[in-house]
């Protein structure tokens, strides 16, 4: 029997540390009984290890680092003039969408009226001669053989 | 390089909230920048070691995560306190790294290794690392080649699981996705990282080099 998915995201869990206490307790005493699971955690472990390994070589910020921050956040505008600035691109962009919509709306009415867009809209319901004759030799055959049909059966 | 004088009402022990609030206030410039420099410094490792992961050398790290710290000041106004501050910051930090690394079209980034790494003690990292300090090291140098090759999607996700040991929760608000959607990138990247391993460091995995012999 091969692990099945569910099964797979709940081991994961598992070794992440995120199933509750009794959700632990539930998976450790499956992990016992279930070996196909149990090897499964144990094929795991190669993976842990390797970025355990590699968490432990992380650099850590270099003295002065929040001042010169700071020194960097001087020559930045206000926090008055960067809200406005945000406020002002927010409405920017919404300018921006507003007339994106009206353009596509103008040209795909502009399509319809130039006929590059056919609609049907208003288009008079014809056929063709050979059509409607098509159709009404088919509808006189059918009309024959139901004729026919319920003749033969008031003979009988 | 001049030093920072800490302002007398700005105790190191305040809560982010109360930080953010000072920072924004902008009736006091000098209390307001002074708590600006205490949320740097309280969460300055945490984007350095973050940030190192996708970046070349440690110049590249120091402009980047300046960079995220500018940004964070620029849209300070913007945080609304739905999620917590560092989750916020991650998020930052974590789309900075990416307009870096598309910005550059790095195919293969390397791991920031020179004198100037600072290698804190883990102790979940202890538990799993081998004993031998120079496999460690190896092992260490393979992960990052391998972790640098996962589509951007999939190195993010197991940098933050991995390395900086981020909740299912914290991750999905990182990432502004649902939680679901954390589990099965987090399983398909390690299944990719695996597979990757396997292929390339067969040694390394017990059992991969005999499943490929026998096949």
């Amino acid at each position: 029997m091969t692990l099945t998915h569910a099964d797979q995201l709940q081991l994961q869990r598992y070794l992440d540390g995120e199933l509750s206490a009794v959700g632990a307790a539930a998976f450790a005493a499956r992990l016992q009984a279930e070996p196909e699971l149990a090897a499964a955690a144990a094929a795991a472990t190669p993976l842990r290890e390797a970025f355990a390994s590699a968490r432990r070589t992380a650099p850590a910020a270099p003295r002065g680092f929040a001042a010169s921050v700071a020194a960097a956040t001087r020559q930045l505008p206000s926090r008055l003039a960067l809200e406005n600035l945000d406020a002002a691109a927010g409405i920017r962009r919404m300018c921006q969408r507003v007339l994106l919509a009206a353009a596509v709306v103008l040209v795909a009415s502009l399509a319809v009226r130039a006929g590059w867009i056919a609609t049907g809209f208003g288009a008079p319901l014809q056929a063709s001669p050979d059509e409607v004759a098509r159709e009404l030799q088919e509808l006189d055959s059918k009309i024959r053989k139901e004729t026919t049909l319920g003749t033969g059966n008031e003979r009988r | 390089m001049f030093a920072l004088k800490r302002h007398p009402e700005t105790p190191a022990d305040r809560p982010d909230q109360e930080l953010i609030a000072l920072a924004l206030d902008g009736s006091d410039a000098v209390g307001s920048e002074a708590a600006f420099v205490q949320l740097v410094e309280r969460y300055q490792d945490r984007v350095f070691r973050l940030v190192s992961r996708y970046t070349r050398d440690h110049s590249e790290c120091e402009d980047l995560a300046q960079e995220v710290f500018l940004r964070v000041f620029r849209k300070l106004h913007t945080f609304q306190g739905e999620s917590q501050f560092f989750t916020w910051l991650y998020r930052i930090a974590v789309n900075a790294a990416n307009d870096l690394v598309s910005k550059v079209s790095r195919r293969r980034l390397r791991l920031v290794e020179d004198e100037f790494l600072d290698v804190p003690g883990d102790e979940r990292a202890t538990q799993y690392a081998p004993d031998a300090p120079l496999e460690r090291a190896e092992l260490a140098r393979v992960t990052q080649e391998l972790v640098n090759e996962l589509p951007e999607k999939f190195r993010t996700v197991i940098l933050l699981r991995e390395y900086e040991d981020l909740s299912y929760t914290e991750m999905a608000e990182v990432l502004g996705c649902r939680i679901g959607t954390v589990e099965s990138r987090l399983f398909r990247a390690r299944q990719r990282f695996r597979a990757l391993l396997e292929e390339r460091y067969p040694d390394l995995v017990p059992g991969a080099a005999c499943e490929r012999g026998g096949k």
